[in-house]
């Protein structure tokens, strides 16, 4: 049997097939390794200001989310989770990190909205898969 | 004329066989049923997860001072740690599947407290930290959440 009609043999076809792919991916992996966000995360801190900590409801709240980290992330993506009194997430609402490093993002808070202590936290990070999560920030809702 | 046997035979096959059809809806039901803060009230189920977006789910436990909770936490995906510095808890490991194992404890009627659980009694106002104490991955130190205590000071 000549090596090419070995070849040509199913099996043998096969393994070679495997290896020729595992090894393609193998020597891709190697050369572009996984990019790491996990040293910026540490440093970013996100952080939510908000210009009014009482407000009566219908009411439309203003939340700066801002890093306090030096550097440039613009574009970067910037989110804020908001929980009513009750500890249920109330609103996600998104944005992205201006050239001033911080992103302005509103929240509506109808209502029907139940009135108490609200809760929000920012996040911060390259894509919504990878995020930094800051302390909480509270503002209080009234009739 | 079939034989009784056969008759049994038939009613048995159709009943299997429809026990069988109607998994997909009546699991969901009953691991809905035996959730554990159906049972038990002041319970509060947190659900940790590394896979996409992880993190713990709820983010927020709100709590009132002086205020008797269990809090459950159920391992979506990889093995996990469940600690609040401040207060003194730590629960690890945390492998998935246990829960499921404490739902057939619910459903065996013993009501022992699920595994992976603690009961806390918090006597201070404040913001407490909780974050994943066993390493599962780039993003578990980011994977926090907050126990935020409220009350009189």
């Amino acid at each position: 049997m000549r090596l090419r009609d070995a070849l040509k043999f199913p099996p043998i076809a096969m393994f070679l097939t495997i290896l020729i792919l595992g090894t393609a991916v193998n020597i891709y992996a190697s050369l572009t390794p996984p990019q790491s966000y996990q040293h910026e995360l540490f440093m970013l801190n996100p952080t939510a200001v908000l210009t009014e900590t009482n407000v009566t409801k219908p009411a439309k709240v203003s939340v700066m989310v801002m890093t306090g980290a030096q550097g440039d992330y613009a574009g970067w993506y910037a989110a804020i989770e908001v929980y009513d009194p009750s500890g249920n997430l109330y609103a996600v609402r998104e944005g992205r990190i201006d050239t001033t490093g911080s992103a302005t993002i509103d929240v509506w808070i109808s209502r029907f909205a139940p009135a108490g202590n609200y809760t929000i936290l920012p996040e911060i990070g390259p894509d919504p898969l990878h995020v930094s999560i800051g302390k909480p920030a509270f503002f209080n809702v009234g009739e | 004329m079939r034989s009784v046997w056969e008759i049994l035979a038939i009613i048995l096959t159709v009943t299997t066989l429809g026990a069988i059809l109607s998994l997909p809806v009546t699991l969901p039901l009953l691991d809905d049923y035996f959730t554990p803060e159906k049972h038990e009230p002041n319970t509060v189920l947190v659900r940790a997860y590394v896979g996409q977006h992880g993190g713990f789910e709820p983010k927020i436990i709100k709590l009132k001072k002086g205020e008797k909770v269990r809090i459950v936490v159920e391992a979506m995906d990889l093995t996990q740690g469940f600690a609040v510095d401040e207060l003194g808890i730590d629960i690890k490991p945390i492998v998935p599947g246990d829960l499921q194992e404490s739902k057939l404890v619910y459903y065996m009627g013993t009501l022992k407290p699920p595994v992976n659980s603690t009961e806390i009694v918090v006597n201070k106002t404040g913001v407490f930290k909780f974050i994943n104490s066993n390493p599962a991955g780039e993003m578990t130190p980011f994977q926090i959440g907050y126990i935020i205590v409220e009350g009189e000071e």
